[in-house]
């Protein structure tokens, strides 16, 4: 217990002093199973291709089986997995060389497993020196008696300038909030070094993380905004996650989490809709767009169909940025699960049978092939591109994912986006075909490539030409 | 190495001074400067201040703004040309001539493609004397290197002249974002180009016209920008003939030949490479392909080899007759083919932008830009420009940016339709009313329920 000692200790806030003497056992009892995760962020180098820039990036990490698995926030890798996940996504490799330091300040090598975009955690394990080593961890407890002014506390890793010290708080659950997904609000008046922090109950017992604020910006109008400066921390409850510590992603052996979609896009049945289309229920969901060969195309559904309850749960979207309500109760289903929907079309209501299956992968998960001769990288073409380009989904080509600035390719004018559809006059059918492609045509020393690549729908020729 | 030291310096420095000067004597400046008097005096009376009122929902708040600019009068009778972007969306025009009378202007046309536009003065109130107004020149026989001077009125009755000299005579502008000019090159000189004089008069030394100020660069030095004379009088005829240029389509994308014989290993293959076909269009119908070279148009041969080669092309395919059948000669894989193709109007014609204003609405008719970004395939329909924060279209949902497809079940395919559909509502007083609407390129509805509004 003598390093504990080392540390800076903060108590904030007003405690009482009954509640004091406790509150320091349990931060004791739990600082040890907190540690400082370092890794490399691998973002896509725009000057040499297959290369990337390194970053060095410090995380909290939760210890959360004995074996030595760390949860993390899923923002260590900020790549789309899957068309429902969407994030900002910056061509960027895995992350690497990840390092655990624990409490006894002894660091670890790791590995990334993976990570869950809806949850908001991502997973690492720590390389055992021995087999026989055994790590301290924390066990999740259920949080549905938490409310609002219950007693939480927090334990954190300040910043750099404090040196990754821990950081430890009490708070009173601010707000609960149910939709679309239950979460806790607490007030932040700390800022630690990241989100990943474990929330404790009074008794020490873990209840959930602190996880990153989320923005959708997508359904904001003039005078939508938050005060900004006040700033809330919010907590992602056990739920979210207890599952994945049982079972967690593994991106090595391609099981990534299989996210149920229904293959829509859609907003919500205003009160004006509601009574132009003489809809029978206060709220739903209008479908705007049914994805093809999408689990909504498969059952039948077209764009202006209102889903008025799905399962059980009668929805009762009013407003667009309610609409994700939908989506988390698709979320909760396995693929392969049948869902009920009750649709309304046309004045009629109809019973329709939706058999999910997994979203399809997205583009950063898509397979790659760099052609660094050329300077660029081309990945298999993911139906998230083609529906967003609302291209056909038997669209032949490869997609450009990286171009090198300074490159052939980069001074021929080949974009990131573009997809490769011939290449010297030669149709493209996929990643594969390209890459022979392009391969036999480096093999005969051929100088000039003609692509014809698709972007905006719009098509154009770029030559790149290797002796310049 | 002390070379450039003291005397030594200032010697090299004589040296080049005179070296910069060289062919002028003390008397050369001088006439020089008398010619630059001589030929500011001749078009500085035709030069006129425009204060257009515009309309302005950048906020989604209808506000006046009032912005300026310049424009020459051009002939006896009034008429001033002047650029698209100084009196476009103008509900209101007023010139300030060069003896301080202000007069009421009109736009009688105006072409977003080119930057041109001629509005006329009203000339009731003008008393007196015949009004002054600017000689064309011909701008297809201007040398780089030859002086020019940039004329202006920035503020009511301020003029402004600066001189340089014709940097370039065929700068092409890519046909992306804003700055699209695709049927012309520009001038470029390092005459001082900025928002006061920008349509203003491009002048050479012997007093005449070779262009209209266009554009500076932002925080760029000695780069300006001019529509060239012969261009723009030549719109301004059109214009002077209806308030629009109608243009014709055959929906080609475009791209210079030059990688494309590199490529081949043709070094004499001439024409134009096709890139890609607009959705619908007539050169689809016909069996053009991306790919294929075009030779000729109605035997007239074509050849692109660098992108300052295509806006003249482009002119020439939008001055086809409209729904006459236009023979094109093209090659494809080593072989001639001959293709005739219909050309049709283009789809993307140029209207002001209207407001609806009991729905607080700004629209406009979809161009070229809007319909790829939008990714959109389709020609109908209108685009949302503005949309005014607490009415109506806000709250039920639209947006800037959005394209509305239909109003009440009825398909609206222009501004005109547009217009009509607003003006029936208007009388026709229904309890709703529904728009389907495109949200790039996804379906959307918003509904506005009258009945709950106090008219």
């Amino acid at each position: 217990m003598k390093f504990l000692q080392l540390f800076l200790i903060l108590f904030l806030g007003f405690i009482p002093s009954e509640i004091m003497s406790g509150a320091h056992k349990i931060f004791q009892k739990n600082r040890d199973k907190i540690c400082l995760v370092s890794f490399y962020q691998n973002i896509a180098s725009d000057a040499r291709i297959g290369s990337f820039d390194k970053i060095k990036q410090y995380r909290i990490g939760i210890l959360v089986d004995p074996t030595g698995l760390v949860m993390v926030s899923n923002d260590v890798y900020p790549v789309s997995m899957d068309l429902v996940s969407s994030t900002g996504s910056l061509p960027s490799g895995l992350p690497s060389d990840f390092k655990v330091t624990l409490s006894d300040n002894n660091e670890h090598s790791a590995t990334f497993l993976g990570k869950d975009d809806q949850a908001k955690v991502a997973f690492i394990r720590i390389e055992k020196e021995n087999q026989t080593d055994s790590f301290p961890f924390v066990t999740f407890r259920k949080t549905e008696s938490v409310q609002i002014g219950d007693t939480l506390f927090v334990l954190e890793l300040l910043g750099p300038s404090y040196n990754y010290s821990p950081l430890f708080t009490s708070h009173l659950v601010n707000a609960v909030l149910e939709s679309p997904r239950r979460k806790f609000l607490i007030n932040n008046y700390l800022p630690a070094l990241s989100a990943g922090g474990l929330v404790t109950n009074v008794n020490g017992e873990a209840l959930g993380v602190t996880i990153n604020q989320s923005f959708d910006f997508s359904s904001a109008r003039p005078g939508d905004f938050d005060d900004f400066h006040k700033n809330y921390l919010e907590i992602a409850p056990s739920e979210w996650f207890v599952e994945l510590i049982a079972d967690p992603p593994d991106i090595e052996d391609n099981q990534v989490a299989q996210k149920s979609w229904l293959g829509i896009q859609m907003q919500a049945l205003t009160k004006e809709l509601k009574n132009y289309w003489k809809v029978p229920q206060e709220g739903g969901v209008v479908i705007d767009r049914v994805f093809a060969e999408s689990p909504a195309a498969e059952a039948g559904l077209h764009t202006g169909d209102v889903i008025l309850s799905v399962n059980d749960s009668i929805l009762k979207v009013v407003e667009d940025n309610e609409t994700a309500e939908l989506r988390n109760i698709i979320l909760t289903e396995k693929p392969g699960t049948v869902v009920d929907l009750t649709i309304f079309r046309n004045g009629k209501i109809l019973p329709r049978k939706v058999k999910l299956t997994a979203a399809p992968k997205a583009i950063g998960r898509a397979e790659s092939y760099p052609v660094p001769e050329l300077g660029f990288e081309m990945r298999e073409l993911t139906r998230d591109i083609l529906y967003q380009e609302d291209l056909p989904l038997n669209t032949p080509g490869v997609f450009v994912y990286q171009v090198d600035r300074a490159s052939p390719a980069g001074i021929g004018g080949l974009e990131t986006g573009d997809i490769i559809q011939e290449i010297n006059e030669n149709p493209v059918s996929g990643l594969d075909d390209a890459g022979t492609k392009i391969e036999k045509l480096l093999e005969k020393k051929q100088k000039i490539f003609m692509l014809k690549v698709l972007s905006y729908r719009q098509s154009r020729f770029v030559f790149i030409d290797l002796e310049k | 190495m002390d070379f450039f030291t003291g005397k030594t310096f200032s010697t090299l420095f004589v040296i080049v001074l005179l070296f910069h000067f060289n062919g002028f004597s003390q008397g050369d400046s001088k006439d020089l400067q008398q010619e630059i008097m001589k030929a500011r005096d001749m078009v500085i009376p035709a030069l006129v201040h425009i204060e257009p009122v515009r309309t302005v929902f950048s906020t989604g708040e209808k506000r006046h703004a009032l912005v300026t600019g310049s424009g020459f009068i051009f002939s006896r009778d009034g008429y001033i040309l002047t650029n698209h972007h100084v009196v476009e969306n103008a509900e209101k025009l007023t010139c300030t001539l060069y003896n301080r009378k202000k007069l009421p202007a009109e736009i009688i046309g105006s072409d977003p493609s080119t930057d041109v536009a001629v509005i006329r003065l009203n000339l009731e109130e003008w008393e007196g004397e015949t009004l002054p107004y600017a000689e064309l020149g011909n701008s297809d026989s201007l040398e780089v290197g030859q002086f020019v001077l940039a004329l202006g009125s920035p503020l009511g009755l301020s003029r402004s002249v600066s001189m340089g000299v014709i940097s370039s005579i065929d700068r092409y502008f890519e046909d992306r974002g804003s700055m699209i000019s695709p049927y012309n090159l520009w001038i470029q000189t390092d005459a001082a180009i900025n928002p006061g004089n920008s349509g203003g008069p491009l002048i050479n030394l012997d007093g005449k016209v070779i262009g209209i100020n266009a554009r500076g660069v932002f925080l760029a030095e000695n780069l300006g920008f001019a529509i060239p004379i012969n261009l723009a009088n030549e719109m301004a005829g059109k214009l002077l003939a209806g308030d629009t240029i109608r243009r014709s389509w055959i929906g080609l994308e475009l791209q210079p030949l030059r990688e494309l014989k590199q490529y081949l290993k043709k070094p004499d293959l001439s024409g134009v490479l096709v890139s890609n076909l607009d959705p619908g269009s007539p050169a689809i119908k016909s069996g053009i392909r991306p790919g294929d070279v075009i030779q000729s148009i109605n035997e007239l041969q074509i050849n692109v080899n660098y992108e300052e080669d295509l806006p003249a092309v482009r002119k020439i395919l939008s001055e086809l007759p409209v729904s006459q059948e236009a023979n094109i000669k093209l090659w494809r894989d080593g072989k001639i083919k001959k293709i005739t193709v219909i050309p049709q109007p283009d789809p993307f014609e140029y209207h002001p932008e209207f407001e609806a204003e009991d729905w607080g609405l700004v629209v406009k008719n979809i161009n070229r830009t809007i319909f790829y970004l939008q990714g959109l395939t389709q020609y109908d329909g209108i685009y949302i420009s503005a949309v005014k924060s607490g009415e109506f279209a806000e709250r039920a949902g639209l947006r800037p940016g959005d394209v509305i497809k239909s109003i009440n079940q009825q398909k609206i395919h222009d501004i005109k339709e547009f217009k009509q559909m607003y003006q029936e509502i208007r009388e026709s007083d229904p309890d709703f009313i529904f728009f389907e609407i495109l949200r790039q390129a996804t379906p959307y509805f918003a509904a506005i329920d009258l009945r709950k509004w106090v008219k």
